[in-house]
């Protein structure tokens, strides 16, 4: 069973979902829920949306199964798949910041050298390091990033940043943005009928 | 071995008689130290990633050969005047091989029979020569040889020339510098024979005229020509003046070895090659060639020369008697890319290999250093253990010339702690941290 409508990927839960959906609702693009199923069939026009883990989305329009998608900047760029972005939009708002504990005698970035960073963006930060001469030892993990420091398993964190009130609650201060992140809409160079025209009504 | 002392005495007293010892390489050759092994090595590992890529598989042969391999087409040139050949204890005439070729038709010709054809076959063999040393030239050298065997299709004479391409694309180059002149041996052949009405002694000795074309004077090269083709200089000079196919002769234009040339620069242009030019002064050196020759040329006015090349030989392999294969490929030798590495300054930065040092404070830890030594090697890290009984000032002086980036400090009260401590020897800092994590910490640097 081949599905070839159009489709459109966003976050299934998370910062960006709720978000996502309505800018696509402001376009006219109405979804149905579909209980658990994880395709939505789009109510006025021949799309489908697909509900993802954020983590996979650049793979998915890398690899031509998704049309479009609305993806935080800083999973795209941390996934280094191959995606045109053709809008910023104005929501999920973020940084991605390296961190160190309050009393830390790390004061500037240079300080990190040989110390331990922990982290859920390797590659954003491995980037960051090497294009300012920085050597450290990256330690990727998957979360609860911010209580690495007290665990003396790093000497500083490399996380996403919104309002500062996780890291003031692990006594955190941030050292240094590495990115300002936002929400952008992306799409491949895979042709499809009838693309050109949803890229139009995207881009209102 | 215990020799007698009066033994020794007498073998050095003779010894000192004769001649000081020479502590030099011999003639032509070099000595590879460590550092100059890495350069090397770079060099193979660059060519290597990129054969490898395109499905080629590495051969290799012995170093000497029967010198009649050579006799039979290498060029009586090599031959005669730049062998290594001596007649062996068994009364053989023997020959250190100047060239990879010879080698690789014999061995296709060998098992003719059993191979599976089409071969894509690569070596980075060592070649001698007995010839003046110069600067990119020496009597030994190394040289990657690329062969694509079994197939007369047009395309393997594309894929050749841009393994070429990409080969010089992986160090670096800039496809501005270097330009791939070709041509096409047939072509010659047929404008020689057909058109300028050539014997074959006579076709043959302008074609080594023309090789030479650029080393002679314009008079010596009028006056050599016009004894060779008589009233027919004019066209001859027309032919060889060309830049494009489109500027030849137009009583060459309809030939079928010019819409051979012609599809095999449109195949590169296609593939991205934009710097593929024309050039009908090229022969190339070996009497081994049958149709498309290639060279890449140093573009740079203080290198302004030939890097390498090569091309199809269809005939090499039935000289062993067996059905014919056709073969085309090129030989790059390891000196010419190191001088065109220093010229445009794309030699890479190579460092040890070493990542850390273990230096202990006691000896009495020795088995506990080595037990770290082991996890971190089995996790990739390269670890030297400092055996000495220097000072510690002394131990950490030596990691840094060395240019080893981390000596781990290990003594009694670290593994009574579970601990290490790590120096950075970019920074000089100290850090101590669970001896568990010591593997993270290391693999964590890596991926920088």
């Amino acid at each position: 069973m081949k599905n070839d409508r159009l489709k459109i990927a966003i976050q299934k839960k998370g910062r960006l979902s709720e978000a996502s959906l309505a800018f696509l609702n402001s376009l006219g693009l109405k979804f149905t829920p579909n209980g658990h199923y994880l395709i939505q069939k789009c109510e006025n026009k021949d799309i489908d949306l697909i509900l993802l883990r954020d983590d996979d989305i650049p793979e998915y329009v890398s690899q031509g199964v998704a049309d479009f998608a609305i993806i935080g900047q800083n999973v795209l760029l941390e996934k280094q798949f191959n995606a045109s972005v053709i809008r910023e939009l104005d929501f999920a708002k973020c940084r991605v910041d390296i961190a160190v504990p309050e009393d830390s005698p790390i004061k500037t970035p240079q300080d990190l050298e040989g110390e331990r960073i922990a982290t859920t963006y390797p590659e954003l930060l491995k980037t960051y390091l090497t294009k300012n001469n920085i050597n450290s030892a990256i330690i990727p993990i998957q979360g609860s990033v911010e209580i690495t420091p007290e665990l003396n398993l790093a000497d500083a964190i490399c996380d996403v940043v919104q309002t500062g009130n996780t890291l003031k609650a692990h006594n955190l201060k941030p050292l240094v943005t590495i990115l300002e992140s936002k929400a952008l809409l992306i799409t491949n160079n895979v042709p499809k009928e009838g693309k050109e025209a949803l890229k139009e009504l995207l881009l209102k | 071995m215990f020799i007698g002392s009066q033994l020794l005495k007498a073998l050095l007293t003779n010894y000192k008689k004769v001649k000081k010892l020479s502590k030099e390489a011999y003639k032509g050759t070099r000595d590879f130290y460590p550092e100059d092994m890495r350069l090397q090595n770079y060099i193979f590992a660059t060519m290597k990633s990129v054969v490898e890529k395109y499905g080629y598989e590495e051969y290799t042969a012995s170093i000497l050969e029967e010198s009649d391999l050579y006799r039979a087409k290498t060029g009586e040139e090599i031959v005669n005047e730049q062998t290594y050949s001596f007649i062996d204890r068994g009364g053989r005439d023997v020959t250190l091989r100047p060239e990879m070729t010879p080698t690789v038709a014999r061995m296709v010709a060998n098992k003719r029979r059993a191979l599976l054809f089409p071969l894509r076959w690569y070596s980075i063999p060592n070649c001698f020569r007995y010839e003046r040393p110069q600067r990119g030239r020496l009597r030994e050298f190394w040289q990657l040889n690329v062969d694509l065997l079994g197939t007369d299709s047009l395309f393997a004479d594309a894929e050749i020339i841009k393994i070429a391409y990409d080969i010089m694309d992986a160090f670096g180059a800039d496809p501005k510098t270097f330009v791939i002149k070709i041509n096409n041996r047939k072509l010659m052949n047929e404008f020689f024979t057909r058109i300028l009405k050539l014997n074959g002694e006579k076709s043959y000795r302008l074609s080594k005229f023309v090789d030479k074309k650029s080393k002679v004077s314009e008079k010596e090269f009028k006056k050599e020509s016009e004894s060779l083709v008589g009233n027919k200089v004019e066209l001859l000079n027309e032919f060889l003046r060309a830049t494009t196919l489109d500027e030849l002769p137009e009583i060459i234009w309809g030939s079928k070895n010019l819409k051979e040339l012609r599809d095999v620069m449109n195949t590169l242009n296609s593939q991205g090659v934009k710097n593929c030019i024309f050039d009908p002064t090229l022969m190339r050196g070996f009497d081994y060639y049958t149709g498309i020759v290639f060279e890449i040329f140093d573009l740079n006015p203080l290198n302004n020369r030939s890097l390498f090349g090569g091309g199809r030989y269809d005939n090499l392999v039935d000289l062993f008697g067996v059905e014919p294969v056709p073969i085309v490929g090129f030989g790059m030798g390891d000196l010419t890319m190191q001088t065109y590495l220093e010229t445009y300054n794309l030699k890479p930065k190579l460092e040890t290999k070493i990542d850390v040092i273990i230096c202990m404070t006691g000896g009495e830890i020795i088995t506990q250093a080595v037990d770290l030594a082991t996890v971190l090697r089995k996790n990739g890290v390269t670890v030297v253990i400092d055996y000495t009984d220097k000072k510690m000032g002394q131990k950490i002086k030596n990691a840094s010339k060395k240019q080893i980036p981390f000596v781990v400090i290990y003594g009694p009260e670290e593994v009574a702690r579970n601990e290490v401590t790590i120096k950075m020897m970019k920074t000089g800092k100290q850090k101590t941290i669970p001896q568990n994590q010591i593997t993270n910490y290391f693999k964590g640097y890596n991926e920088i």
